[in-house]
Parts: structure tokens; sequence; C-alpha cells
């Protein structure tokens, strides 16, 4: 007799999906390694920028727009990371995909919509990239401890906890809407190849 | 009874090979009743497989029209070919094609990916059915070859299409397994089901009602007395 307790739902078959564990744990390792580079770089930043200042208090005393300063450096650091985190995220996309034309076609061939399998691939992307969001998260604030982060210090943009947060919160975001779109522009790509030729690749 | 449920009309497939074509159907126009077995045979490479996908509205004719119950397909957009192949049309292939990563039971009702709950009533009927209910959290490397063209056949009367087409379906089988397979699409077609089957070896799958189309070089051939028509 069947259990009907265990029947499919979306999320089972997003689990299911996931069974590949090699791929998945690839996904899971860049992601967290991604993670962890940006948050502690943030993190090394601020450090950085505490030393800069406790070696240097005149910066505020000659006028200068520390904020502005800062602020112009790190969004110049957070863009090239950002970049790089498209490129090897594109690639990354490209490649599961590509690796996936046969299941494409086969889904294709019982009739689901391009949304339905763009739903399904774009959840098997964030669910390991989150997972590794807040296995980064506390890694890097690890990273951050033994950096002997002073978090009392009342300068600057990482002058608490929840500022040092909402930076670890930058990469996740990237992840996210860099994953959204590329697998939607890949996935267009690959979807208007013909079933019959994507059934017979191996 | 509808006697033009499918219909081609001088329907050509030519797979282009760097500047050369090479032709698969040649002008096929015939007419399949609502409710016929079909029997498509001819030697590999004679366009049986490609006269399936055509049907199928998985490839898309060089020249000419594809009707099914009175649409012609190909013109139709695509997310109304996907409802076309996912409710009017159950496809099973012979190297069965299952989703290696999900079990039998999740296989069967992949295609209603986002309302499973409508069909999960239906998909461990048609695991009892297949004979696989102890085989239904197996994945398809954990199934034998009958096993998972059985779930295959499952997951293509999931949606209870009017419509069944098999490209050599017992071909990866061995004899037992093929029986098996052969005698459930008999079932269905003695429910109403139009059949329609590609294989190498259409003695298996005759019997009383049966009609035979031989395909060869792309050009097809009616038997005399068969239910389905051709045009010249």
């Amino acid at each position: 007799m069947i259990n009907e307790s265990s029947h499919p739902t979306t999320f089972n078959l997003i689990k299911s999906n996931l069974r590949n564990k090699n791929k998945q744990i690839h996904i899971l390792i860049f992601c967290l390694s991604i993670c962890v580079f940006v948050q502690s770089l943030l993190i090394g930043l601020s450090v950085g920028i505490e030393n800069e200042l406790a070696q240097r208090p005149e910066i505020f005393d000659n006028g200068v727009n520390f904020f502005e300063a800062v602020g112009g450096w790190t969004r110049t650091l957070f863009g090239i990371v950002s970049l790089i985190i498209v490129v090897t995220l594109f690639t990354q996309i490209l490649r599961d995909i590509s690796e996936r034309r046969k299941d494409m076609g086969i889904y294709r061939a019982i009739g689901l919509k391009r949304k339905h399998f763009l739903h399904l691939t774009l959840a098997e992307h964030l669910i390991p990239a989150s997972v590794s969001f807040l296995i980064g998260t506390v890694l890097s604030i690890l990273v951050g401890l033994i950096m002997d982060i002073n978090f009392n210090h009342e300068i600057g943009i990482f002058a608490s906890p929840f500022s040092v947060t909402v930076w670890m919160l930058s990469p996740l975001l990237v992840i996210f809407i860099s994953t959204i779109i590329i697998s939607n522009i890949t996935f267009y790509f690959f979807w208007h190849l013909p079933i019959e030729e994507v059934l017979k690749y191996e | 009874m509808n006697d033009d449920f499918i219909k081609m009309v001088e329907v050509s497939k030519i797979y282009k090979d760097g500047n050369t074509g090479l032709t698969a159907v040649d002008s096929a126009s015939i007419n399949i009743p609502q409710g016929s077995m079909i029997v498509i045979t001819g030697p590999s490479g004679s366009g049986k497989s490609t006269l399936l996908y055509l049907i199928a509205g998985l490839m898309e004719p060089t020249h000419g029209e594809v009707f099914v119950n009175g649409k012609s397909i190909y013109k139709l957009r695509d997310s109304s070919i996907s409802r076309l192949r996912k409710e009017t049309i159950g496809f099973v292939f012979q190297a069965f094609n299952l989703i290696p990563s999900l079990s039998a039971l999740e296989n069967i009702i992949a295609s209603r990916i986002m309302d499973q709950d409508k069909r999960q009533k239906k998909a461990f009927e048609l695991l009892d059915e297949m004979g696989l209910t102890s085989h239904k959290d197996h994945l398809p490397s954990e199934l034998s070859g009958g096993e998972q063209q059985r779930v295959a056949i499952a997951r293509a009367l999931i949606n209870d299409p009017d419509i069944i087409l098999a490209d050599e379906p017992t071909g990866n089988l061995d004899s037992e397994n093929g029986e098996i397979i052969i005698r459930i699409l008999h079932e269905l077609n003695s429910q109403g089901k139009t059949i329609i089957v590609a294989t190498h070896n259409p003695e298996l799958f005759m019997a009383e009602g049966v009609q035979k189309i031989s395909i060869l070089d792309g050009h097809i051939e009616i038997d005399a007395g068969a239910n389905v028509y051709g045009r010249e």
C-alpha cells in the first residue's frame, strides 16, 4: 500500500533535483567561497579604515569628507567583486543548464512550459546559494572575530554589528539578482533548441 | 468517432546536413481515425521516429501541416503546443527518457510540476496498474529496463491523453518485459485511446484491428484494407 502522505510536491521535486550531489556541492562551494570572500573583504576593509583613522585622526580635523572618500573606495571594490560574482555565476549557470539540456528536452516533450522549468532551475540555484550564504556569514563573522574587530568603535559605517550585517547582505543580494537574470538569459537560449536534437544529446 | 483525428497533409521533413539535406519524411499525407491502433514499421533510418515526432508536436515539419483533433498544431503558440503535449498526447520513448534525479513516482507526475496534488491519486493508481507500487521511491538507475519503460508509460498516461505515441517501446527490453508493454498498449487501445507505435517488429503488435503503415526512405505505404487512409 502506498503511503499517500509522501506524495510529491513542488518542493519535493526541487529537493529531488538537488540529488545530483556533485553538481550541487560544486554550486554550494562556489557560493560559499564568494560569500566568505566578499564578507571577509568588507570586514577586513573596516579594520583597515579603523587603523587608518587611528593613525591619522587629522582626517576629521582637515575637513575631508571621510564618508564620501570611504564610500567611493568601497563602492569601486564592491563593484569589482560583484563583477567577479556575476561572471563566475554566468559560467556556472551556463554549464549547469547545458548539462541539463536533456532534462529540459524531456520536460518540454511531456508538456512543461518554459516558466515551469525556469522556476525549478532558479530554486535549485537559490537554495544552495542561501544555505551557503548562511554558512558564509557564520564563517566570516569568525574571521572578523579572529581579526579582533571592535564593534563598539564609534566611527564610520562599520560602527555596529547591524551595519556589518547590512554589508553582509549585499553578496546575497548580488547572488540572488544575478542568478535570476542570468538564468533567464541562459535559459531562453537553450529552451529554443529543437527538442529532438536535445533528446538525442548525451 | 472522428476519422480525421490525426491528419497529416503533404508533410515533409528534411534534416539539414551542411549544404545538403536528408529527406526523412517525403510528402506524407495520412488520416488516422480516433481510437485506432497503428503500427509504423520500416528499417532503421526510414523515418519512423521522425513521423512520430511530427505527430507529437516535437518537431516542426519543413513543409505541410499536421492536424490533431482539427487543430494545425504547428500554427499554435508555444504555450498551446505545450498544453497539447501535456494533455492530448503521451509519448513513450525507446530510451525511456526519465529524469535521472527523480523517483519513479516523481517522474510520473513531473508534467504536473505546479499542481501535482490534483494528479497524485491518478499517479498512485498508475503505479499500481503498472505493478510498480513497491518501486515508487526508486530512482531510474535502480529500476530494470522493463520497469523504467512502465514508468515512462505511466508518465505518458498521467494526464489521461487521447493519443499515445510509442517509439520502439520494446526496443530495449527482453521478450518478457516486451510482452507486458505490448499488453498494456493493447489494453489502452481497447479503452478507446489512439495508439501509434513505431517498431522494427510489427508482428509483435499485430492483432485484430491493428493497422500497419510501412515507411521506406521517407515514403509511406498503407496496407490495403486499413482504415487509415493516405492521399496521392
